[in-house]
This record gives C-alpha cells, structure tokens and sequence, in this order.
C-alpha cells in the first residue's frame, strides 16, 4: 500500500513540474516566431504580456512592439512604445535604434520639426547602419520642412555609410539640381504675371494646355464680345456690360495659372525626391 | 517515528511542485491585470482581445466588464455595447455604468436617446452638463440658454465652458435670411454685404447692374419686337432674382458659420474626458 502511495506521489511531482504554466521566455519565442512571420497583431500583443509580466530584456520587447506598430501603421503607438525602449534601455545602440524608431514613426505622420528634435537625442559612436538612417531621416525631415540644400547634405552623406549598397550620388545629385530649377521653371509669380498679359499662357507655361486654351478662347471671346458692343453701342456700353465677365474669369485665369504653378512644383518635387529615396534608403527601409 | 517520516515524505512530495510552479501568466487574475494595462496603454484593440478571453473564461468583476465596453466604444464597436445595455436595467445599474451608457449613445450621436433617459429621470454624473450639451449640439439655443440658467452653481469646469457657450450662442445676433433677401430686392448685392461677404456683394451689384444697363440698351435700341432684347431682359431678370436668393443663402451660411463654431466648442468641451 505505501509503495502505491510513493509511486502515486512521485508520478504526480513529475507531472505537476513538466506542466507547468508558460513562462515570460515562452511568451517571448512565440511572439518572435509571430513577428518573423508577419504576425504583428499577434506579435504585439506577446511582446506586451511579456513586458508586464517582467520580461527582463523591456528595451528589446518594448522596440518590438514598437515595430509591430510601425509595421500595423499605428504610428502614434509605436511613438509610445520607442520611447519606451529608449527608457528601458541601458545601452546607446539600443537607444539609437529606439530613436530611429521613433523619427520614422513621426515623419510618417508629417511632423518634421518633431522628427528633426527627436534627431538631436541620437547617442555618440552609432554604428554605420545607423549613421546612414540617421542621415536618410533628417534628410526627409529637411525636405518636408522644404530646406532643400540641408536634405542634399544629408543624402549625400548616406553614401559614405553604405559602401555595400549601390547608391548613385549622381542620381541624388542630378534630382536636387532639378529641384532647385523647379522654382525658376514653374514661377507661380510669373505665371500670374503672364496670364494677365496673354490669358492662358501662365497656364501654357506649367504645361497645362487645355487650361491654357480653355482661358484663352473665353477671355478672348469676351474681348471680341465688348468690341462688338463698343461698335453697336458705345465704349461706357461695352464696359458696363462686359467688365464684371472679364473681371471674373480674367483675374480668376491668372490666380488660376499661380495655383497650377505652385502644385506643379510641388508635384514635380514630390517626384524627384521619390527618385532620391528610392535611391538612398538604407537596407532597413527598403 | 516511522509514522513521522512518511508524513513528512508525503507533505515534503505535496509542497515542492508548487515551489516550483511558476505563476500562469494566462490565469484569470494575470489576465485582468493584463488586460488593464492594456487598456491604461491606450492599445485598446488588443484590451478588447484580452477582456473578451477573460469574459469567456472568467467571472467578469464590475470594473473589468465596464472596462470590456470602453473599449467597444473606443474601437467602435457600437453593437457589443449596446447589446450589454440591451439586455440590462439601466436604472438599477451604478453611476459608472449609467454614465458609460450616456457616453456610448453620445459618442453614436444618439442624443436623442440620452435625451429620453434625462426625461424618464434617469440620474448621472454630468446630468447637467450633458443636458445642456445636447441642446446645443441639436442647436436649440434658446432651450440651451434655459436649462444654463436653471442651474445657479455650477462647480465643473465642463458645466461653466457650456454655460458660457451656451449664453454666448444664445446672444448672439444671427443674421435674417429674409431681411437679407429684401435687401436684395432694393439694392442687388446689399443681403450679401448685409451677411458680411462684402466681396460678394459688390460683385453681385456690378453683374446686376451691367446685365440691366444691358438689357435697357437691348430695348431702346431694337425695341420690344426683337429676339435679342428679350435674351438680354430674360438674362437680367434671371441674375437680380438669383440675386436675391443668394442673399438669403449668405445669411443662412452666415448662420451656419457661426453655429457650427459653438457646436464644435461644444463637442471640444463635452467630450474631452471620453
């Protein structure tokens, strides 16, 4: 009878040690496996029963969680969380990382100045891979903040810390020059000024023609209205009873031609810096 | 003595599995607590998840079941929320959960359901302010203004914003669409100036007045008999009385300009700690 019971015993020491309930470490390797295959959802929510329930590594788990953020483009939670990470975390790489984050996640939701700030609290002696984020971020910060030469000095740079990637200081070159003939090519001033003079061609000018020659054929057809009225009637006639036309649609033409103006550079801007990110990011935005 | 070894064997062999056992960070108690944080983190989509597992699994407190409806609120999901209120009495319920319920038909913008829980005499934190905010989120000024003055103290920092809204909103001059349209019949454009778009105004006067002095010219020179005066009289006729109606839709837009402003103040005010 009491062998029974010893074996009874000893079965169930056995059974009640191998059962045991999950541990943090447990947590953590689903959630790795979650997040490597794309789960972030999942992933996310592992990472923070680890971290409350005293995982030792927070900064690691905290960045994770800001990446499945990240990648769930919930940007303002990811902000939370790689501040955290930055917190938690003891060693200035970490903290680097936590930075990067951090930047990517505001100029995600377009707050430039917020993402250059963030910029200043980066960590001496980062390594070369965060050396060119580094730079690639405050180069976008720069150009949303439309500081053209400052964001070519940062491109430029990115080259240097990535001599494994085949980035074309050409391309980033040639774009940034394209840029700043942007200005010059597209004036909105100038634009206004010729459309005053010659209805449509501020409009001709930014390269929209059917613009150009819907002005042209309507200032030009009120213009020959008022002559005929100058010849049947009077001058004061033809001025009473077209000037209000032509003061609607000849000034409205020429704000028409400074706004098509202003959103092809902005345009064209856009397109060119499109080209020099697709050319810089380093590996890890790509 | 042998009696004593084996009893201290068996509690020995009892007690140690459970020194070793780790705590199960998936219990209903770790859950909760996870489930707060969750919450308190602002990650209410996965707070949703975790108070749903635990409402299935567990015996949900007061405080974690009202916890599991903020969360249906603040990810939308109106429906779950509003089945649990369904399916209750809402007037045996605690203040926290009478208030949840005001705060989920207001954040569906059914303020006329709050409107019949006031009327039915159902009590609340916020009563007041809520009570107010509805009138003026329904626009009804003078009926806002009203329930402001029932009340003479008002403690909160929300009931005085809306007590003030409501005073302002309630005194201040709107503009009559039908002054503006008479004036519009006197001197084409004035409704428009009357409703402070001055720009507008003088426009409308000077296409007016060109499309009369044009049409008068049509009919001194070619008379009643011709086509071309009747298209100029029909294209002057047309622009004074579109005229006229554009000046009564100043003052409304006048109007609207101004009551959506005390409607957003409202909204600021009123929902601040939702």
């Amino acid at each position: 009878m009491k062998l029974k019971i010893y074996c009874f015993l000893i079965i169930s020491l056995l059974t009640n040690t191998l059962i045991n309930g999950q541990n943090v470490e447990d947590v953590v390797t689903f959630a790795n496996k979650q997040f490597n295959e794309g789960n972030f959802s999942i992933a996310s929510k592992e990472y923070n029963r680890a971290l409350f329930f005293g995982y030792p590594d927070r900064d690691f788990v905290a960045q994770r969680i800001a990446d499945c953020y990240t990648y769930l483009e919930q940007y303002e939670l990811a902000g939370d969380f790689y501040d955290r990470a930055y917190r938690f975390s003891v060693s200035d790489s970490m903290k680097n990382e936590a930075i990067l984050g951090k930047t990517f996640s505001l100029l995600m939701e377009e707050k430039f100045i917020l993402g250059l700030r963030e910029l200043l609290n980066y960590k001496e002696n980062p390594n070369t891979s965060q050396q060119a984020s580094f730079h690639f971020l405050k180069g976008i910060s720069y150009f949303g903040l439309k500081n053209d030469s400052a964001s070519y000095h940062e491109f430029m740079k990115i080259a240097k810390f990535t001599p494994q990637q085949s980035i074309d200081t050409l391309i980033v070159k040639s774009e940034f020059k394209k840029i700043s003939r942007y200005d010059k090519r597209y004036n909105p001033q100038r634009a206004y000024v010729m459309s005053g003079l010659i209805p449509g061609s501020g409009q001709f000018a930014s390269g929209e023609i059917t613009a150009g020659l819907n002005s042209m054929l309507l200032i030009g057809g009120l213009y020959l209205i008022s002559l005929r009225f100058m010849h049947i009637y009077s001058f004061w006639d033809a001025v009473l009873a077209v000037f209000p036309w032509i003061q609607r649609y000849y000034l409205g033409g020429m704000e028409h031609s400074k706004q098509l103006a202003t959103s092809k550079i902005q345009h064209k801007r856009y397109q060119s810096y499109i080209k020099v990110i697709e050319n810089s990011a380093p590996k890890r935005y790509r | 003595m042998i009696r004593h070894i084996n009893t201290f064997i068996f509690i020995f062999l009892m007690v140690i599995p459970n020194l070793f056992a780790q705590d199960d960070i998936y219990d209903c108690e770790n859950s909760k607590q996870f489930a707060n944080y969750l919450f308190n983190t602002n990650q209410f989509n996965l707070a949703q998840h975790e108070f749903e597992r635990l409402d299935f699994f567990c015996d949900l407190n007061d405080n974690t079941r009202l916890l599991l409806l903020k969360t249906y609120r603040k990810n939308q999901h109106f429906n779950q929320a509003n089945q649990f209120f369904q399916t209750g009495n809402l007037k045996a319920m605690s203040d926290r959960f009478k208030m949840e319920y005001i705060r989920l038909m207001m954040s569906q913008q059914l303020y006329g359901e709050v409107k019949k829980a006031i009327d039915e005499g159902l009590n609340f934190p916020e009563k007041f302010e809520h009570h107010l905010g509805i009138a003026l989120l329904q626009k009804e000024w003078e009926q806002a203004y009203f329930i402001s003055t029932q009340q003479n103290t008002h403690n909160g920092i929300k009931a005085k914003g809306l007590v003030s809204i409501a005073s302002e909103s309630y005194n201040s001059k709107r503009k009559k669409p039908w002054l503006a349209a008479l004036m519009s019949v006197v001197i084409p454009g004035s409704g428009k100036a009357y409703s402070s778009y001055w720009g507008d105004g003088f426009v409308s006067l000077l296409f007016t007045a060109s499309t009369g002095f044009f049409a008068y010219r049509a009919f001194n020179k070619y008379g009643t008999n011709n086509a071309y005066s009747w298209i100029a009289g029909g294209l002057a006729v047309s622009y004074y009385s579109a005229n006229i109606y554009g000046g009564a839709k100043a003052a409304q837009r006048y109007n609207e300009n101004l009551n959506h402003r005390y409607i957003h103040e409202t909204e600021d005010i009123l929902f601040s700690d939702y």
